[in-house]
């Protein structure tokens, strides 16, 4: 009313005592919380002040914009705008223009209103119905370019093609067995590897282990996956409010439900954008290990990629910005390679490494050709040294670049 | 003149207009209005929008325009600032 309040960075104990209550306040935790913060950009915290008082806040982590909250009192007034502007503003300066934001897909019209685009939300049901999530994302580098670089791939390919989404970390026989079986019963396979994921191997070997990896078969296509892979470690479930959840059978298992959530929100960007792109109509998965939710897991996948109806052709949902969300594909998971009745893992050959043995036997020639390179040395003596960990929990690099689409052939 | 960097110049307040610069591959520039308004004024904001970058000669760039039912001459203010700031050579 009196002067304009005042947009600045959090800074002091009180002020971030004071994002804390406001939070917390409208039901939402702390986003920095329940992630790890090391080796991301950090935490950029503004609030915005009237005089001492603290009326609105929002976080920018990795590119993922979150935590952003107004006072009670303060609603409509504008305040939610300027804090966006101003996270949107320092995040340009920083280089940054590529934004996601989580959100509850209630939320989502307001946001979309302000110029945000929607790439995907969850419809879960039951158990888990209070705990729906939407991505919107902001940025001159978005889904639709990301689409018409894999419709460029698909060009002149067949319809009903296979997928297969993977990390390869490193490329092992046992991604490669998944891969034949799967290509010998595809008219066409594409291979997305995950740019965005807490990986011990850069994205580039990886990329160009699979590559190699598949150089004899004639029906496949290795994708660089972009930005739309959501890794779990960036995802943020501070929104996520801990008495949505149903029951005190669930309470107990919070991180499994966010798991899910999680995956539910990646396989709808999967549904609605990357398969119809690739007039893809069967998503491969090798058998995981998930343990007790594992079956939940697989429920999960049919329910939201396998719809009985029948879906809009590709041509229909390449001119809707918000994808097909009735594209309706098959789930094929085949199971785990073993090698004398062990599983042939990424992990167990990582975990070889970094003893400084031999892992031959799990890997194809060209991935012992690639670990011979040197590109190869930095990570392995990394991994050697015991300072990456071969168990990769490591937080992800937010890849900032625009999406890009590579085919390989 | 070429577009060196991205540019921000404006808010998304109501009654304002929040314009993005941003370094573009080709030569020419994109532009992408949306406006709370763009019914009645998407064919105007349209061609200010073409009127001031073609003034300021801006090339390699894609403009993004997101009205809150600015005024023109907010919608102007904003564009040459955004432009100015994203082709400045220092």
């Amino acid at each position: 009313m009196y002067g304009e309040p005042e947009l600045r960075e959090i800074a002091d104990r009180s002020e971030w005592e004071a994002r804390s209550r406001l939070l917390s306040s409208r039901g939402l935790s702390l986003p920095e919380d329940s992630r790890q913060l090391a080796g991301t950009s950090g935490i950029l915290a503004l609030g915005l002040f009237e005089g001492e008082k603290l009326i609105a806040t929002g976080s920018l982590i990795d590119g993922i914009l979150q935590g952003i909250a107004v006072d009670a009192e303060e609603e409509g007034s504008g305040a939610a705008a300027k804090i966006l502007t101003g996270l949107i503003k320092r995040a340009s300066a920083r280089g940054q223009r590529h934004l996601f934001l989580y959100t509850k897909p209630a939320e989502a019209p307001r946001f979309a209103s302000l110029g945000f685009v929607l790439l995907a939300e969850t419809e879960l049901g039951g158990e888990l119905a209070g705990m729906n999530a939407a991505l919107l994302e902001w940025g001159p580098d978005n889904i639709a370019a990301y689409r018409e670089g894999l419709q460029k791939c698909a060009m002149g390919r067949p319809d009903g093609a296979g997928i297969i989404v993977m990390n390869c970390d490193p490329f092992t026989l046992g991604h490669r067995w998944l891969i034949q079986k799967a290509a010998s019963e595809s008219p066409w396979l594409y291979i997305l590897v995950v740019e965005e994921e807490a990986s011990v191997f850069p994205f580039a070997g990886r990329l160009a282990m699979v590559r190699e990896g598949c150089a004899g078969l004639s029906n496949v296509t290795v994708i660089a996956g972009g930005p739309y892979a959501i890794s779990r470690a960036t995802f943020p479930d501070y929104f996520l409010k801990a008495d949505a959840l149903p029951g005190s059978g669930m309470t107990g298992r919070k991180p499994e439900a966010i798991a899910l959530v999680h995956a539910a929100l990646d396989l709808e960007l999967f549904k609605r954008h990357i398969a119809p792109s690739l007039k893809a109509r069967v998503r491969y998965a090798g058998e995981e290990p998930y343990s007790p939710t594992t079956a939940m897991y697989n429920g999960l996948m049919r329910d939201i990629l396998e719809k009985p109806a029948l879906s809009s052709p590709a041509d229909a949902c390449a001119r809707n910005a918000a994808g097909c969300p009735d594209w309706n594909l098959r789930i094929r998971i085949l199971p785990r390679f073993e090698i004398g009745d062990k599983p042939v893992s990424a992990s167990a050959v990582r975990r070889a490494l970094a003893e400084g043995a031999s892992a031959d036997a799990l890997i194809p020639e060209s991935t012992r050709r690639w670990l011979s390179s040197p590109e190869a040395r930095p990570v392995l003596e990394k991994l050697r040294a015991g300072r990456i960990s071969a168990s990769a929990d490591s937080a992800a690099e937010r890849n900032d670049s625009s999406p890009r689409q590579s085919c390989s052939h | 003149m070429e577009a060196q960097r991205d540019a921000v110049a404006g808010s998304l307040e109501s009654s304002d207009v929040l314009v993005t610069v941003s370094k573009d591959a080709g030569s020419g520039v994109k532009i992408d209005i949306d406006s709370v308004v763009k019914k009645q004024y998407g064919k105007r904001i349209q061609s200010v929008t073409e009127e001031v970058s073609s003034k300021l000669g801006l090339k390699g760039a894609k403009i993004k325009v997101q009205d809150r039912g600015a005024l023109e001459c907010t919608l102007r203010a904003r564009l040459e600032t955004a432009i100015e700031r994203a082709t400045a050579s220092a």
